[in-house]
């Protein structure tokens, strides 16, 4: 193949790979997790009940507790929530301490 | 405790010729295996050793990740630049030579970053709070310098770095992908070079042993040079030892292939070493290995700093002398070796490196870098663009 067949195919196939990699990240959702299968680096959503929730301007932090197991979600944000409400956390699980937490990117009442 | 240091220092040592002669073990992997297994490895050693054992590993590292990338042609982002004049003198026969070249800048840089640290440490922590608020302008200005002077052609450039940052934009927003550098950088800087080499069924001649014939004025020149853009790098967000070397090099008229190999190796061990005064100084890490390092020590004491610097100039000294061993091994086997067979071999590699560590939406990545990937030696513009990966993504972010 020549070399300039071969620049043309990269440069269009290239620019159809990046068009397909963007639809993916749009279509693309993270699964629906329980505590006890989340581990460190997932993206994941979980569902859950907030409780032990402190907030603050920049800050909120809650336990997300499905059942009997709980888990920390730590939000860079005000989020208008209160305990007892029923909600959809997405977002990276990182560790923190020894223990896992999630990183919430969104929150959503599912109430 | 100085037994402990020692024995991580030999571990880093040791985990370091591994990751920096395999193609495609990234450094940043292995610290994130290491901080995975950290709480079982936190029950037998202290944190300042497991963290030594990472700094360790750093330097070697940046030591030895030349070899893969001059004799396999298979580079990383941070060596992506001295492929070329790397393969150059390869060609010529001079693989040792163009190795040992990078070998000493890299030992230079090493030992001028250690003794510049403590003056640094008060230069950067009084002039962040002025810089970070310019920071996106810095980038866009530095990215458009970057492309504008390719003075003959600057079309191509400016497209393979816009093409880069979609790339890089596109991946990022994959949230669901683990370790999404790996896959892009893999495909950007490692396989497309591999793709290349078959494609133009490069042939190893004889590799003779030379010797680096630099005049010390050159020497000094270069190492101070690349200590001086290793800095800036070191806590400029985006911009790695490829972009630092290309603005080094505008400090001089024009450089040799071996000043420029030279510039290379130091830029690589300079961002190394000195992200420790950054993350020092302004709590900021700027790479893998100190991003591991702050998740296991929260505050980075001065105690803790000097014991890294020590160990830093003993793994770069032990490198010196496994480089040159290494160096001479792989310059007798090269040109022994089907180098189509090689090529394949690393290719095939990464491909399930990445499919373990990513999954099928990091192979999709890894196809589509690669293609983009090899778009610059086609035309025979500069891999440096392909940076927009990162660099715009981290323009966007600074700038929203």
């Amino acid at each position: 193949m020549q070399d300039s067949t071969l620049l043309k195919a990269a440069v269009l196939c290239s620019l159809v790979g990046i068009a397909v990699i963007f639809l993916m990240g749009e279509k693309i959702q993270p699964k629906m997790s329980s505590i006890d299968k989340m581990q460190e680096r997932d993206y994941i959503k979980a569902e859950g009940i907030i409780t032990n929730l402190m907030a603050k301007p920049t800050l909120t932090i809650f336990d997300l507790q499905q059942g009997e197991k709980k888990i920390k979600v730590v939000s860079f944000e005000a989020v208008k929530i209160k305990n007892g409400m029923l909600i959809e956390v997405e977002g990276t699980v990182t560790e923190y301490k020894g223990s896992l937490e999630i990183n919430a990117e969104a929150i959503r009442s599912i109430q | 405790m100085l037994i402990e240091i020692y024995i991580s220092i030999l571990a880093g040592i040791f985990f370091g010729i591994f990751t920096g002669l395999m193609p495609g073990i990234h450094i940043n992997l292995v610290a994130v295996v290491l901080f995975s297994l950290s709480p079982f490895l936190l029950k037998h050693m202290s944190p300042v050793a497991l963290c030594t054992v990472i700094v360790s590993m750093a330097v070697t590292h940046s030591f030895l990740d030349i070899l893969p990338s001059i004799f396999l042609g298979a580079p990383e982002a941070g060596t992506a630049l001295a492929v070329l004049p790397g393969h150059r003198l390869l060609l010529n026969g001079k693989g040792y030579e163009a190795v040992m070249l990078t070998i000493a800048g890299s030992f230079g840089a090493l030992a001028v970053s250690a003794l510049a640290s403590p003056f640094l440490v008060n230069v950067v922590s009084y002039l962040y709070p002025f810089i970070q608020p310019l920071i996106g302008y810095i980038l866009v200005i530095t990215c458009t310098f970057l492309i504008m002077r390719e003075k003959e052609d600057m079309l191509w450039p400016a497209l393979i770095f816009f093409m880069a940052g979609c790339l890089g934009c596109a991946v990022f927003s994959l949230k669901t992908l683990k370790d999404p550098l790996f896959p892009m950088l893999s495909g950007l800087f490692g396989i497309s070079t591999l793709i290349i080499s078959l494609k133009d069924k490069v042939m190893i001649p004889k590799q003779i042993i030379t010797q680096i014939k630099l005049s010390k004025l050159s020497q000094i020149k270069v190492i101070s040079s690349s200590v001086i853009a290793g800095w800036v790098c070191s806590f400029m967000p985006g911009i790695g030892p490829s972009e630092a070397a290309i603005l080094a090099s505008q400090m001089h008229k024009k450089l040799s292939t071996e000043e420029f190999l030279m510039l290379t190796g130091g830029l690589g061990t300079t961002n190394i070493v000195l992200s420790f005064v950054t993350f020092y100084s302004i709590d900021k890490a700027r790479n893998g290995a100190v991003v591991t390092i702050s998740k296991i020590i929260e505050t980075l004491t001065f105690n803790h700093f000097i014991v890294f610097l020590a160990a830093s100039l003993v793994a770069g000294g032990v490198s010196v002398l496994l480089a040159s061993k290494f160096s001479k091994i792989f310059s007798t086997i090269i040109c022994k070796v089907n180098y189509c067979k090689l090529c394949l071999t690393i290719i095939f590699i990464i491909i399930t490196l990445v499919f373990i560590i990513s999954g099928w939406l990091g192979l999709v990545v890894l196809f589509v870098s690669s293609l983009l990937g090899i778009i610059p030696s086609l035309k025979g513009t500069g891999k440096n663009h392909m940076m927009g990966c990162l660099l715009v993504p981290i323009i966007i972010y600074f700038m929203s």
